[in-house]
Parts: C-alpha cells; structure tokens; sequence
C-alpha cells in the first residue's frame, strides 16, 4: 500500500515534488473567478532556468 | 497594448497565460538512480485550439456529459514561452540554459527592433499588458513551442494563471504560430 511516501530516496527535490498526473476531484461546470491583486508581482522579469533532480530507487 | 481576462475559469483556455510552468527534458533510469531535467519557463502562453480545449474539460470533468469514450480527450496541451523582451533584444533570454541567442540592434528605431515590435518578424511575436497586468512586455518565440500535459496544467490553472488574451488578439497569435509552424522553405 502506498502511504503517501515516494518509493524512493530523493537526494535533491525540486519545487513540484508531487506527481503532476493527479486526478482533481470532478467538477461539475466551469466555476469563475476574479484574480485579487493580492499577488501583483512583477511577472516575466526572470529567465528559463533548468532543474535536474537524481533520486534512488529503494 | 493588448486587452485581457482577469477571470479565472476553471478550464484551460486559448490565450491563458501562465507562470512558472515546467518542461520535462528527460527522465532516464540507470542503476536504480532516477534523473529528471527539467526547464522552468517563467512564463507560457496556451497555443491549442480553444474549442479541443473545451470538448476535452467537457469530456474529462464535467458530470454533465456522460461519455462513452475518451475521443475528445487531449494528451497534452501545446503552449509557447514569453521571454522578457529586454533580455531577447540583448539576446540573453536563454543564458541560465548556457544558450546564446541572436541580438537585436540597440538603436531603439532600429528596423529589426521595429520589426519585432510591430509583429513583422515571423518567428516572434511582441506583447505588452494594461498597467493592471504585471508582466513586462514580452515576446513569444514560435520556434520554442512545446507540450505540456493536461491534467498538470489544468492543476496549475489556480495558482499559477495570471490573465488570458482577449478572444480576437489571441486569434491573431494563434493564426501567426500556425503560419509560422507551416513555413515553406522556398530556395
């Protein structure tokens, strides 16, 4: 049984540790949402960076 | 100056822009010792058709429409980078990924600069956002598209979208990286 532990030591972890496959729970229609200016940081000053993760399988 | 949406829908849509979206390079196996590269892009903007966006939300999430398979289901999700366009013209944009790119003349009415900034230049395309919007003006490179998968989008979509490109400018992108894509090479 999985208990919530990655099968694997992980040396380094990035910043989305989580498995990007999964499943919200079903939503039943297209729910709308005003965006606050709570989080008005400047976007796009940065630059693509790279990331490599190495993890052993235990 | 490009009119936006602020409002978040629950789907991915055409013109959604988005921030620090990851792109797997690779992942490789070898000894028991797992290695995944990944870039992380500031900025995207979603280039797949709204309409195979819909069907697909429709279809994979919605209890309104009872399916009876899963044609109408994307594997993934085409998108392109926005770079900050003083990097581009510096043709510094991609150093972090030890990757030289073509400078722009600095003269501020250079043609080529004026090219780009007029969406002359096939390969690029120049945006820059209402005052509201914070994201400096930037510049989509065609020739950078890549996929993304679906359903991590869609789970990005909370927090990590910041505004979508009103319908008509979005049209113009998305008609200008489907011409770019589809470039003839003539001798």
């Amino acid at each position: 049984m999985n208990d919530g532990k990655l099968p694997f030591d992980s040396q380094y972890v990035g910043p989305s540790t989580q498995s990007q496959l999964t499943e919200p729970a079903k939503e039943s229609g297209e729910k709308k949402e005003i965006i606050s200016g709570d989080e008005m940081r400047l976007y796009g000053t940065g630059k693509p960076e790279r990331r490599i993760i190495r993890a052993k399988i235990t | 100056m490009i009119p936006v949406r602020k409002t978040r829908i629950s789907r991915i849509s055409q013109g959604d822009i988005f921030r620090d979206v990851e792109y797997i390079e690779y992942a490789t196996e070898q000894s028991g010792i797992i290695e995944v590269s990944k870039i992380v892009f500031p900025l995207v903007i979603i280039l797949t058709q709204d309409c195979d966006l819909e069907q697909d939300y429709k279809f994979r999430w919605s209890r309104k429409y009872k399916r009876k398979t899963e044609d109408k289901f994307l594997l993934s999700v085409l998108v392109a980078p926005l770079y900050n366009a003083e990097h581009v013209y510096l043709g510094e944009h991609l150093s972090e990924l030890d990757m030289r790119m073509t400078q722009f003349p600095k003269k501020k009415n250079s043609s080529q600069l004026r090219a780009l900034r007029q969406n002359k230049n096939p390969r690029y395309h120049y945006l820059e956002f209402p005052s509201d919007i914070p994201i400096v003006p930037s510049i989509v490179d065609f020739k950078h598209y890549f996929s993304v998968n679906v359903k991590y989008l869609k789970k990005l979509k909370k927090t990590h979208f910041i505004c979508c490109i009103s319908e008509l400018y979005r049209e113009d992108i998305s008609q200008r990286f489907a011409s770019f894509l589809a470039r003839i090479a003539l001798p």
